[in-house]
C-alpha cells in the first residue's frame, strides 16, 4: 500500500445533467415529446443520482525509469503501454486514484432493465458513468490544488486502465496500491473492478 | 488585539495584508520538496527578507510562515510532537521581521479529509488546529489568518479552536474554484453566512484566480455581508511556461484592481500565488486615500448548510419549516428511533424537500431514546445528504451542542425561552455556534396571558440575546399558537403578536399551526384560514407540514399578495400551466390531447412512449372504428419508422427511442389478441443469440439491443455478460440459431469477439454470421473479423432484420 494514501468518502459532485444528455445522445436544443416524458426523464436522473455515493482514493509512487514504451515505479511495478508511458514522461511522480460511486446504482440498472424498463436503465447508466467521471474530476482536481501548493504541477490529462490498449491485469497493481478492498470494491477473476461504475485513473507529477 | 480593535481598525482603514511568500521564499533559496517551516527556522534571515519587503511595500498585516504548521502537515517531515514550539518560533520570527505589522498566525488545510467526505472525526480536527493555535498564541500573534480553505467543516473546526482558547480577530480565506464553489462544493455565500455567524472577524477568498474572478465573487457576497471582506487572489491565473508554472500578471496591473476590490465590497487586500512585494506596492498606491467600504447587510436573516442558504427575513418568501421529523405523535417514527434507524427521517427529509419545506425541523425528544446521540447522528446524516438548512429543536443544552457543533451551516434553534434553565444553558450554547433563535414567550411562571405581557417576555429574551451579539436579524418571535376551542380569543392573541413583532418591532416571526384548530373538525378548514390570517398580519416563518397542499398553496398565494415572490417567478414556476383552477400540467396535456383525432393520439403516444396510454389511445382508436390490422400497418409501423428516423437525425435520443419502442410492445401486447382474432398475427421475425463477451461486465448497451430486438418482434437469446467463447457457440449448435451478437465496450475486451468468430471458423460453424457493437467497436474492426458492425440500437434491428429474412 502507498504511503500517502489520501481517500474521500464523499466526493462533492452535482448531479450530471448536461453530461448525462451529451452521452445518452441528447441535443442540447431537444425538447421531449411530451410534459409527461418530460418529467419521467428527469425523475430517473434525479432518482439514479440520489443512488450515487461518489467516493474517491489517491496516491502517489515515484517514477524510477521511463523508457517510452515501459514505466517502472519505486514499487517494482512495471506499466506497459505506450500512453502511459507518454503522459508520464517528464514525470518524477505516477499519481494514482480510483474512484466510484458504489453498488446500489448498479443494482438499481439492473432490476430496471429486468422489469423491462430500458429507458429508465440507460438514463441511470447514463447518470452513473458520468457521475464517477465528474467524481474523479473532483478527486484530479483536489490533488492538483494541493500539489500545486508544494511546488508540484499534476497533469490535467489522465489515464485509465482498459483504455488505449492498457491491459486489464493492471486493475491488480491498483488494488495492491490502493486500500480499495476496504471501500468495497472487488476485482473478478476477469481483471475487472466491481462495482460496475468504478474508474482507475494514471497521471503525471512534475516539478513546477 | 482584540476583536473590537480589529473591528475598528478595518472600519478606518483599508487593511493591506502581505502577498505570497512560498515563492518569495523560493527566490531566497529554499528548495523544491522542503518543508518550509522547518527550512524558514534554519535560514530566519530568508522570512525576515520576504516580511521586511512586504512591511516597506505597505503590508499593514503579514502572516506567520505556518501555512503547513500543523500536526499533518510536519508529520509529512517526522516532526508532528513539535507543532507548539514551531509554530511559536515561527510567529516571534515574524514580529521581529515586521515590528510595524500586526503579525497573523496562518493556518490551512490539514490535507485531511473531515467526515463525513473522509476519515478524520470533526473533534480531531479541531484538537489538531488547537494545538497549532496554542504555538501560535505563545509566539505573541494578533490575530489568526486560516486560509485556503476548502471545506466548510474543516474551517469550522479551525474558527472553533481559536475561539475556544481565545478572543483574537480570526480572518477567513476560502478557495472557490472557476465554478465558485470549493473543491468540496461550498458556495462563497453560505460559507460566509455560516462562519460570520460562527463569530469569525472577516471573511472572504484568497487563491486559485486573478483579481478579475474574485472580483466576481466579492459581489456576490456584498450583500450578505455583516463582517470586512477580504480578497487575496493570485497574480493572474497560472500557465505553464518552459516546464514552470508561472503567473501572467504584472504588478502594475494587479495594482489597478484594488480600488474595484474596495468599490465592490472587499475592506482587506492582499496577494496569494504569484504576487510579490512589487505587487503589494502597486496596490498599496492605488488604495491611498480610498476608505474602506461600509458592511451592512442588505439581506437580513440568512440560515445556510454546506451547500447553500435560505434567506427568511420578511422580505423572503415565506418559509415553511418542515415539521414531520419530530416523533410527537408518530408512533411508526417513535418505533424506528427507539430501534436507532434513521429511514423514516430519510423519508420524511426527501418528501418534506420535495413539498417545498424551506428548512427541516428536527427533533429527536422522545422517552426511551438517548436523545443527544440521536440528536448527533441524524443532524450529521440530514446535514451530508439533504440541501436544506435545519431548525434545530431540542430543550436541552447538551443537545443543542451535540447539534450545533457538527452541524456544518448556520441553523435555525427552536426555541429560547425566558425560563432560567433556557436563558442560562442554552442560550449561550445557540450563541456560541451563531445559530439563529426562535424566541418563545414562555417564563417559568408559564404562558403569559396577554399580548403586552408576551411582548414585555420577547423584549427580555432578546435583551439577554444582545449580549451574546445577537441583532433583529438574528432572531424570530414564536406567536406561540393556543388553540380557539380552549380559548375563543387565542387566535387574536396571538395574530396580534405577529403583527407587533412584523410591523412594529420590526423581526421575524413563526408559528406552530396546527395548534390553532385542536379540538375542532375538519381541522384544514382552520389551519387554512388561520395561516392566511396570519400571513396578513406579517407571518414569515410557519412550522407546518410543507406535505399539505392548501398549506404550501396559501403560502405561494400569500408570497404574491405580500409581494415577496418577486415577478411572481415562484408562483408563476409552480401553477403557470395550470387551467386557472389549480390543476397542473397532466390536465393541461390532456386537455390538448383530448383535441387529437383518436388516429392522432395513437400516434402520439407511440412518439411521447407512453407505455401507461396507449393501450387506452389504442382502445379508443378501434371504438371509433380502426380495425386493429389498419393500426398495426398505419399507424404503429409508420409511427415507428418516425422514431427511428427522428433518432438517426438525432432530433430523439436514446431513452427517447426506447420509450417508443416500448410503447410500440405494449401497443401490440394489447393487439395481438385482436390479430389472432382476425387471422393476422405476426410471427417473430427469427431468433438470435446476444452476449456481452468474456472478460467484460458493462452490459447495458446489449441490453439495450435485447429489449430494441423484442419490440421489433425478433426473438432473442440472451447470454448475458462475461460469456466465454465455447458457452456461445455450445448454445447456438444447441439451439440451431445462425446468428449471433457480440458487445464489448472496452479495447482489451473486444479482442474476444475475434476469438468467438476464429473458434467459430475452427469448428467449422460456417453458417454462423457475427453483427458486433459497443462502444469501442468500429466498422474496420468488424470487418477484420468477419462480422457486421451494428453503431446502436436501431442500426442493431435495421442490420438483423435484413440478415434474418
Amino acid at each position: 500500500m502507498l504511503d500517502d494514501v489520501t481517500r474521500v468518502k464523499r466526493l462533492p459532485v452535482a448531479m450530471p445533467v448536461a453530461a448525462s444528455n451529451r452521452r445518452l445522445g441528447r441535443r442540447k436544443d431537444a425538447q421531449a415529446e411530451s410534459v409527461v416524458q418530460e418529467a419521467l426523464l428527469a425523475q430517473w436522473m434525479t432518482e439514479a443520482f440520489a443512488r450515487c455515493r461518489p467516493e474517491g482514493v489517491f496516491g502517489s509512487l515515484a517514477i524510477v525509469d521511463n523508457d517510452g514504451h515501459k514505466v517502472t515505479l519505486s514499487d517494482a511495478s512495471v506499466i506497459e503501454n505506450d500512453g502511459v508511458a507518454r503522459l508520464l514522461a517528464k514525470c518524477q511522480h505516477a499519481w494514482l486514484a480510483v474512484a466510484t460511486i458504489g453498488p446500489e446504482l448498479a443494482a438499481w440498472v439492473n432490476q430496471a432493465m429486468a422489469a423491462g424498463d430500458g429507458a429508465k436503465a440507460v438514463v441511470a447508466d447514463a447518470v452513473g458513468s458520468e457521475t464517477v467521471e465528474a467524481a474523479m474530476d473532483v478527486l484530479q482536481s483536489y490533488a492538483g490544488t494541493t500539489l500545486r501548493r508544494r511546488g508540484w504541477q499534476l497533469s490535467s490529462k489522465r489515464f485509465s486502465v482498459g483504455y488505449g490498449g492498457w491491459d486489464l491485469s493492471a486493475q491488480a497493481l491498483f488494488f495492491s496500491w490502493l486500500p480499495l478492498t476496504d471501500m468495497g470494491l472487488r476485482l473478478t477473476p476477469s481483471a475487472i473492478i466491481e462495482p460496475e461504475k468504478t474508474i482507475t485513473a494514471i497521471a503525471g507529477i512534475r516539478n513546477s | 488585539m482584540t476583536g473590537d480593535a480589529f473591528k475598528a481598525l478595518v472600519a478606518e482603514q483599508v487593511l493591506i495584508l502581505d502577498g505570497a511568500t512560498g515563492t518569495e521564499l523560493s527566490k531566497r533559496g529554499m528548495p523544491a520538496g522542503v518543508c518550509p517551516e522547518l527550512w524558514v527556522l534554519e535560514h530566519p534571515e530568508a522570512i525576515r527578507g520576504v516580511q521586511s519587503d512586504y512591511a516597506a511595500a505597505g503590508s499593514r498585516c503579514v502572516y506567520a510562515p505556518t501555512f503547513g504548521g500543523n500536526r499533518c502537515k510536519l508529520a509529512e517531515f517526522g516532526r508532528e510532537k513539535d507543532v507548539v514550539a514551531i509554530n511559536r518560533d515561527l510567529a516571534r520570527l515574524s514580529r521581529a521581521a515586521a515590528p510595524g505589522c500586526l503579525i497573523f498566525g496562518d493556518m490551512a488545510p490539514t490535507g485531511q479529509f473531515i467526515e463525513p467526505v473522509g476519515d478524520l472525526a470533526f473533534e480531531d480536527a479541531v484538537a489538531i488546529y488547537r494545538e497549532q493555535a496554542e504555538g501560535l498564541l505563545a509566539g505573541g500573534v494578533d490575530g489568526f489568518a486560516i486560509e485556503t480553505m476548502m471545506d466548510i467543516q474543516e474551517t469550522r473546526a479551525a474558527v472553533l479552536a481559536v475561539r475556544e482558547l481565545c478572543d483574537l480577530p480570526i480572518m477567513v480565506t476560502m478557495t472557490f474554484e472557476k465554478g465558485q464553489r470549493t473543491l468540496t462544493g461550498n458556495d462563497p455565500v453560505s460559507a460566509l453566512i455560516t462562519l460570520q455567524a460562527l463569530g469569525v472577524s472577516a471573511f472572504g477568498c484568497n487563491c486559485s484566480m486573478g483579481p478579475e474572478g474574485m472580483l466576481d465573487i466579492i459581489r456576490l457576497l456584498k450583500p450578505y455581508a455583516r463582517v470586512p471582506l477580504i480578497a487575496k487572489p493570485n497574480a493572474g491565473l497560472p500557465q505553464w511556461q518552459d516546464g514552470r508554472t508561472v503567473f501572467s500578471m504584472g504588478a502594475a496591473a494587479f495594482g489597478v484592481f484594488g480600488p474595484e476590490f474596495v468599490a465592490a465590497g472587499a475592506g482587506i487586500l492582499g496577494g496569494c500565488c504569484g504576487t510579490t512585494p512589487e505587487h503589494i506596492r502597486s496596490l498599496a498606491n492605488g488604495l491611498a486615500g480610498l476608505r474602506p467600504p461600509q458592511i451592512g447587510a442588505a439581506h437580513g436573516a440568512c440560515v445556510s448548510h454546506a451547500r447553500g442558504y435560505r434567506e427568511v427575513s420578511r422580505q423572503a418568501p415565506f418559509a415553511v419549516i418542515g415539521e414531520r421529523i419530530n416523533p410527537t405523535g408518530k408512533k411508526a417514527l417513535q418505533a424506528e428511533l427507539r430501534e436507532g434507524k434513521f429511514d423514516l427521517v430519510s423519508r420524511y427529509a426527501d418528501e418534506q424537500i420535495a413539498a417545498g419545506a424551506a428548512l427541516l425541523d428536527v427533533n429527536f425528544g422522545l422517552s426511551g431514546i438517548d436523545e443527544l446521540a440521536m440528536m448527533r447522528e441524524g443532524v450529521a446524516m440530514l446535514a451530508r445528504d439533504y440541501a436544506a438548512p435545519l431548525c434545530v429543536d431540542t430543550t436541552r443544552a447538551d443537545v443543542a451542542e451535540a447539534a450545533l457543533r457538527c452541524y456544518p451551516g448556520r441553523a435555525l434553534f427552536n426555541s429560547i425561552s425566558a425560563e432560567k434553565d433556557r436563558l442560562e444553558k442554552v442560550l449561550p450554547v445557540a450563541a456560541k455556534y451563531g445559530a439563529m433563535l426562535v424566541l418563545l414567550p414562555i417564563t417559568d411562571e408559564g404562558i403569559p396571558a396577554t399580548l403586552a405581557e408576551r411582548i414585555a417576555v420577547i423584549k427580555r429574551i432578546f435583551a439577554e440575546a444582545k449580549k451574546y451579539g445577537y441583532s433583529k436579524d438574528d432572531v424570530c418571535v414564536d406567536g406561540l399558537v393556543m388553540t380557539v376551542s380552549a380559548s375563543p380569543d387565542a387566535a387574536e392573541l396571538t395574530l396580534g403578536l405577529v403583527e407587533w413583532c412584523a410591523r412594529e418591532w420590526g423581526v421575524n416571526c413563526v408559528c406552530g399551526l396546527s395548534n390553532v384548530s385542536f379540538g375542532l373538525p375538519r381541522r384544514d378548514l382552520i389551519n387554512r384560514a388561520f395561516l392566511g390570517m396570519a400571513i396578513g398580519r406579517g407571518l414569515n416563518m410557519a412550522i407546518a407540514n410543507p406535505m399539505l397542499v392548501d398549506i404550501m398553496e396559501t403560502v405561494a398565494a400569500g408570497d404574491v399578495l405580500c409581494g415577496r415572490d418577486v415577478r411572481m417567478q415562484g408562483f408563476l414556476g409552480r401553477y403557470g400551466n395550470s387551467d386557472g383552477g389549480g390543476v397542473a400540467t397532466s390536465a393541461a396535456a390532456a386537455g390538448s390531447a383530448a383535441a387529437l383525432t383518436p388516429e392522432d393520439a395513437v400516434r402520439k403516444a407511440l412518439l411521447a412512449g407512453d407505455v401507461a396510454g396507449i393501450a387506452g389511445a389504442i382502445s379508443a382508436c378501434i371504438q371509433a372504428g380502426s380495425s386493429a390490422d389498419r393500426i398495426v400497418n398505419d399507424i404503429l409501423i409508420p409511427g415507428i419508422s418516425d422514431v427511428g428516423d427522428r433518432f438517426e437525425r438525432k432530433d430523439f435520443f436514446l431513452p427517447q427511442l426506447i420509450m417508443s419502442a416500448d410503447a410500440m410492445r405494449a401497443g401490440m401486447d394489447f393487439l395481438t389478441p385482436l390479430l389472432q382474432q382476425d387471422g393476422v398475427a405476426a410471427k417473430p421475425l427469427g431468433r438470435m443469440i446476444l452476449a456481452t463477451v468474456k472478460g467484460d461486465i458493462h452490459d447495458i448497451g446489449k441490453n439495450i439491443v435485447a429489449l430494441m430486438l423484442r419490440n421489433y418482434n425478433i426473438d432473442v437469446l440472451d447470454l448475458g455478460k462475461d460469456v466465454p467463447a465455447e458457452l456461445i457457440l455450445d448454445t447456438a449448435a444447441r439451439e440451431d440459431i445462425t446468428l449471433i451478437g457480440l458487445s464489448a465496450l472496452m479495447t482489451t475486451t473486444m479482442g474476444e469477439m475475434k476469438q468467438v468468430v476464429e473458434l467459430a471458423a475452427k469448428r467449422g460453424m460456417d453458417k454462423l454470421r457475427f453483427v458486433v457493437g459497443g462502444a469501442v467497436v468500429d466498422e474496420n474492426f468488424a470487418q477484420s473479423i468477419g462480422a457486421h458492425y451494428a453503431s446502436d440500437a436501431l442500426a442493431t434491428v435495421k442490420i438483423v432484420k435484413k440478415l434474418l429474412q
